[in-house]
């Protein structure tokens, strides 16, 4: 190939040349399918799918360790038959009750790993050069550790439903026993998983190193639920005192389930305040959307 | 001259580092002397975990790597005489870089007023900036400061690792000839770079690594000169360049012949006697030559070649 | 490769002055030892402004405080009915099996843990100082941070909910928070040079095994840092311990503490004397 004359060495000319690269002018797919490949990906990501082996233990252990108590329950219950009923404390009304220090750790695993590793790999910038908008970019996260909670969450209560259908005499009593369940473990697993995720997520997103915000986040949790226990198991607490229950996530997690569920509450922060558990579950809604709003703020606000 | 009573200043032998399956440093073997010499490779070749391994950072897999004759890895002491300069960024952010320094300083157990301290700064040229935060620096200046820090103490080898990275041209130069100056002071400096300008500039010798393994040593026209499996190339500028090459064309030592623009390019496999004929030839052809260049003895050739061996 | 002579592998490279012939010998041993307690100021300071110097400290400062507002808010609603055994309850519930293990741990594993991770350590690593001293500065700095704060915030709860009137109780606390929060940041400390996971490891220790396991198997009570905290509170409290639990004794609660600090502290030292540096080439 003939050298080019103004790479002929010393000739002072240049050139540029024609590679043959092209602009792209076609249809491209747009903010909404950004959003939604996120989600999807982020989705995945809590489960570690599409990240190698290591990153699957944590979720898998604990989903796995969430459905086990259900599990168990359906089968003490059909082996043991109606007897077991008496000893066996697990139903569909308590469960979340039940596994509510998993949903925390669910949140502490992976609310980190899902907002930390863009922010100090930088590659927010390149999320926000593209048709996502910020506040689109906290939506998606937030939405994505949500489902996968609700998954996670969903489950067992599914496997317990289950189990009530099969071990009764016939299907339609059966049925007839389930079915007013749905609506209520649909409603209280959607604001569960929302509240508890929108509270690791609103600190993580502050929080870039992943072992620090996971230590704060369960921090948050423990001393929340601790201050509070140890001040309303006094039980005497008058006004307006006593409403510092309701930064119990816990509790919030029981006042939500005994008002969807229509059951009584309990954990101590529901009971000894003698406040109204339908407060709670508006409590833990609320905490759902203000960490949210917190969430999209930040990522407003955010420097990339 | 008694170079030999003396036992090199740092000394790699049969030096390997495997983390499980994976190779990063392979069977090297060399010794460094005064002067600069310069670790060239690409990325991932393991120049880094090499420079990690003579700075006692790193334990050596098999063999050894001595510095004053004592084994580098595990032993504090050796940074009495050891400066590195590492390749990560991080610094602490919450200090200035006075303070940097100092910290450098009093962990090599400098007394505080020595001067030691305002020296090395000048000698990086931080000393009008020095006290700002080093989160505040850009990363040039983080670089420099890093090497007033490794300065301070005044080490007998220095260790940098991919220094020029983030310095812009006039800093490039100014520790170019700061490494030089060491060098001509008696330190043993090594640096790492996969950028062979600056390796050209500034190293008397050169390391090439390519995957974990020394392809060659020494200066880098000599390691040209020994790749004699493959053809030299030539650029002449001669009165007739048609009769010189008809000439040219009879001999055996010759593999190809170019005419380009007002060139002549010559491909030879056997240089010294290309360089024994050529003058011969020209003056049987009443040809005069102008110009006579090498064509491809530069850093990027042989380390091309090597990288492809 | 390396056959080729040192002096004729140097060509002067053109546009650069030829190098002086004299270098200075490099001594066949080194002429000076490994530094030792000099470098402790140093590292103290280095580590004081990286770990405290921070927001970060005002959140770990607001989780030591937790028991404070508690008090606090107890106090606001009313004469309570029995002060001391709520305190003991606080100070068992809450104090020692959450505020104290978290803050320790959030200190004990960024002291050195920050810096490994972003590897500035390497600054630290590439000096001619005992490896032992690095570790002991980080301890300390760890420790005293955590005690001041959980000392402070037990010292307030206890004069809130009952002031002067169970002095050895108060006293017995604050002997039993300094006891384990020391214990528990030179564990993490040490946890923190052995692996990159100190945080979650940390975690797993205190709410795994000294949350479920040493509750449910008494012989493993002798393992637990908290349970050491405990037996020195209740051991200085004497008659006021009250239901402050306690299977063990107070001198077995310190022997251990001190034992288990001692033990943490060397194998951190050893740890870190072999540490490699991992960062990507």
């Amino acid at each position: 190939m003939a050298v080019p004359p103004d790479l002929v060495a010393g000739s002072r000319t240049g050139s540029i040349f024609d590679l043959g690269y092209h602009g792209y002018d076609g249809p491209r797919l747009g903010r909404r399918h950004a959003v939604s490949t996120l989600f999807v990906h982020s989705l995945k990501w809590t489960f570690g799918i599409g990240r190698g082996g290591r990153a699957k233990i944590a979720p898998f252990v604990l989903a796995g360790l969430t459905l086990l108590p259900a599990v168990l329950a359906v089968g003490i219950r059909a082996l043991a038959g109606p007897a077991a009923e008496r000893v066996n404390p697990i139903t569909p009304q308590n469960y979340l009750t039940y596994v509510q220090t998993f949903i925390a750790f669910f949140v502490t695993a992976q609310a980190p790993e899902l907002l930390g590793r863009d922010q100090r790999s930088h590659a927010l910038t390149l999320y926000f050069s593209r048709a996502l908008e910020r506040s689109d970019y906290a939506l998606a996260k937030y939405g994505a550790l949500v489902a996968a909670l609700a998954l996670v969450l969903l489950a067992p209560q599914v496997v317990l439903l289950l189990g009530i259908v099969f071990a009764s005499i016939d299907l339609v009593s059966g049925l007839d026993q389930v079915v007013p369940l749905l609506l209520p473990i649909v409603v209280s697993t959607a604001v569960a998983a929302a509240f508890f995720s929108g509270i690791g997520l609103a600190i993580a997103a502050f929080i870039p190193r992943r072992a620090f915000s996971a230590g704060a986040i369960v921090a948050t949790f423990l001393v929340l639920s601790g201050v509070v226990q140890a001040v309303v198991v006094q039980g005497r607490l008058g006004d307006p005192l006593r409403y510092i229950a309701l930064l119990d996530p816990y509790g919030l997690l029981d006042g939500l389930a005994s008002t969807t569920f229509g059951v009584p509450g309990r954990n101590a922060s529901v009971t000894n305040s003698g406040i109204d558990p339908a407060l709670f579950a508006a409590g833990a809604a609320l905490v759902a959307v203000a960490t949210l709003v917190v969430l999209v703020v930040r990522y407003r606000r955010i420097e990339a | 001259m008694s170079a030999k009573a003396t036992p090199p200043a740092v000394s790699v032998r049969a030096v390997a580092k495997w983390y499980g399956n994976v190779v990063a440093v392979n069977d090297v073997t060399f010794d460094l002397e005064p002067g600069v010499t310069g670790l060239l490779g690409p990325n991932g070749a393991g120049k880094s975990t090499l420079l990690h391994l003579i700075a006692g950072l790193l334990r050596p897999s098999a063999g050894s790597v001595t510095v004053g004759g004592n084994p580098s890895f595990g032993d504090p002491a050796v940074y009495r005489r050891v400066g590195l300069v590492p390749e990560r960024e991080a610094v602490f952010p919450y200090l200035t870089a006075r303070e940097f320094v100092r910290l450098s300083a009093r962990l090599q157990g400098l007394p505080l007023g020595s001067g030691a301290i305002d020296r090395a700064l000048e000698t990086v040229e931080l000393s009008m900036a020095a006290d700002r935060e080093l989160a505040t620096y850009s990363k040039g200046m983080r670089q420099r400061a890093k090497v007033a820090a490794a300065l301070v103490h005044d080490p007998a080898v220095l260790v940098l690792d991919e220094p020029f990275n983030g310095m812009d041209p006039r800093q490039r130069l100014h520790m170019m000839a700061l490494l030089r100056e060491l060098a001509g002071r008696g330190r043993v400096i090594l640096f790492s770079s996969h950028i062979l300008e600056e390796v050209e500039r500034v190293a008397e010798r050169v390391l090439v690594v390519v995957a974990g393994r020394l392809a060659a040593s020494g200066d880098f026209r000599e390691i040209r000169r020994l790749m004699t499996d493959r053809p030299h190339s030539f650029t002449l500028r001669t009165s007739d360049d048609r009769a010189l090459a008809s000439r040219l064309a009879g001999r055996p030592t010759i593999s190809g012949l170019a005419f380009d623009g007002g060139r002549l390019d010559v491909r030879t496999t056997d240089f010294a006697a290309f360089t024994r004929e050529l003058p011969v030839l020209a003056r049987d052809a009443g040809v005069s030559i102008f110009e006579l260049a090498p064509a491809d003895e530069s850093l990027e050739s042989v380390f091309d070649y090597l990288v492809r061996r | 490769m390396s056959g080729s002579p040192s002096s004729a592998g140097r060509r002067p490279v053109p546009g650069w002055p030829a190098a002086a012939p004299s270098p200075p010998p490099l001594p066949r041993r080194p002429s000076a030892p490994v530094l030792g307690a000099s470098v402790l100021g140093p590292l103290v300071d280095l580590t004081a402004r990286g770990l405290l110097g921070r927001r970060r400290i005002i959140l770990v400062g607001l989780l030591g405080l937790a028991p404070a507002g508690v008090a606090i808010i107890l106090v606001l609603g009313g004469e309570l009915a029995a002060p001391a055994e709520v305190t003991r309850q606080l100070y068992d519930s809450l104090v020692l099996t959450t505020v104290v293990p978290l803050v320790a741990l959030i200190l004990g594993t960024t002291a050195i843990g920050a810096e490994i991770d972003d590897g500035t350590v390497i600054h630290l690593l590439a000096k001619p100082v005992g490896r032992a001293w690095i570790v002991l500065a980080k301890m300390l700095v760890a420790g005293a941070a955590g005690v001041m704060i959980c000392a402070t915030s037990v010292l307030v709860t206890g004069l809130l909910l009952v002031g002067l009137d169970e002095p050895r109780l108060v006293l017995g606390m604050l002997a039993g928070t300094v006891v384990s929060v020391v214990a528990y940041t030179a564990v993490f400390v040490t946890l923190s040079v052995w692996t990159g996971r100190a945080l979650i490891a940390g975690l797993g220790y205190v709410l795994l095994w000294e949350g479920f396991i040493a509750s449910f198997f008494s012989g493993t009570r002798l393992l637990s840092i908290r349970e050491y905290g405990l037996a020195v509170a209740a051991g200085i409290a004497g008659p006021e311990a009250g239901s402050l639990p306690s299977d063990v004794t107070l001198a077995t609660g310190l022997v251990l503490a001190m034992l288990v600090t001692a033990v943490a502290f060397v194998l951190g030292a050893r740890r870190l004397a072999r540490f490699e540096i991992s960062d990507a080439g």
